[in-house]
């Protein structure tokens, strides 16, 4: 049997999520020996293969660039998961959401920059005027919430999908877990 | 005729982002540029909130490196209220920092680093990654996991 394919993907995040996946210290060897990590943060592949079977995704949509990305990600996907309260909710990135994205930038980049102060238009993604939870956007097969999700909760959905079973994550995990 | 070359992602760091490197007509680097392409506005959304909330709030601008931001969003507080921490108080933020410089130094140079030296630049992405390096040097592999 061929091994599962395993994606995992740093959206707007803080990368936490992806801290707590490697939190599961020594049982990584044992998911790790399991699975086919074809995309990550941890590996070079700098585009998003076809043919996934799992993919975490950390973070939520907050520029063109992510919604782009996560439309491509979820036509190449068979179960793709949101992998804490930034995907699940939008949480922190949303929490610029009560205001004007000019005015966010205008704070960072005019009021508190010593040199320099313009707002970059180059090169960087264009910022949506709100950012938003993953399933606004394409459809998700499972929320994991948690800031971030304990290793011990992504050793669970891990173990379970590789099961071949669906992770009931009743009384495992909450919202700011 | 001159050319931008464009590294999209920078992988191997702690962050995302991008490189451009321009060239002139005769092939000589004019100019290189790091963006740092991830934007989400603590400068403003901070603004107005309860003071408690930020060493939490703040140590969310990176997972990698928490402890940095709770600590600096900690000073501010601790001046805010005119405050002088407890010398064991001190002590437990440095012990903190120091734990978290050899975490984040761990996972730089085994999850991220080691691969690319152990297997050189060309080889496999499919193998020169953390998990390639378990399986051909799997006690180095091991030993990188439990320091983090």
């Amino acid at each position: 049997m061929s091994k599962v394919r395993l994606a995992t993907v740093w959206m707007d995040g803080c990368s936490g999520c992806h801290m707590s996946l490697l939190d599961m210290d020594e049982r990584l060897i044992e998911v790790f020996s399991l699975v086919d990590l074809v995309y990550s943060p941890l590996v070079d592949t700098k585009e998003y293969p076809e043919n996934v079977d799992v993919v975490l995704i950390e973070g939520a949509v907050s520029s063109e660039e992510d919604r782009e990305k996560i439309h491509k990600i979820r036509k190449r996907s068979k179960f793709l998961i949101s992998l804490g309260d930034c995907a699940v909710t939008s949480n922190v990135p949303g929490m610029r959401n009560r205001f004007k994205m000019e005015d966010v930038e205008h704070r960072a980049y005019i009021e508190n920059a010593s040199n320099n102060q313009s707002v970059p238009r180059e090169v960087i993604p264009r910022m949506l005027p709100h950012s938003q939870p993953v399933h606004e956007h394409v459809k998700v097969d499972l929320w994991v919430p948690g800031c971030p999700p304990s290793a011990d909760t992504i050793y669970f959905v891990l173990t379970e999908l590789l099961a071949g079973r669906t992770p009931d994550l009743t009384g495992i995990t909450h919202f700011g877990a | 005729m001159s050319q931008k070359i464009v590294i999209d992602p920078v992988t191997r760091i702690e962050g995302h982002s991008k490189i451009t490197i321009h060239l002139s007509d005769d092939g000589e680097v004019q100019d290189a540029q790091f963006h740092v392409t991830q934007f989400r506005g603590f400068e403003k959304f901070c603004e107005g909130r309860p003071f408690s909330e930020m060493p939490a709030l703040t140590g969310r601008t990176c997972g990698i490196c928490p402890v940095s931001h709770l600590m600096a969003s900690s000073k501010a507080c601790d001046a805010l209220l005119a405050v002088t921490i407890p010398p064991t108080a001190g002590k437990l933020r440095r012990i903190m920092n120091l734990a978290q410089i050899v975490q984040s130094h761990a996972l730089s140079f085994f999850h991220l680093s080691s691969p690319d030296l152990l297997f050189g630049m060309d080889a496999d992405p499919a193998q020169r990654n953390i998990i390639g390096v378990l399986g051909a040097h799997p006690s180095l592999g091991r030993d990188g996991i439990a320091l983090r």
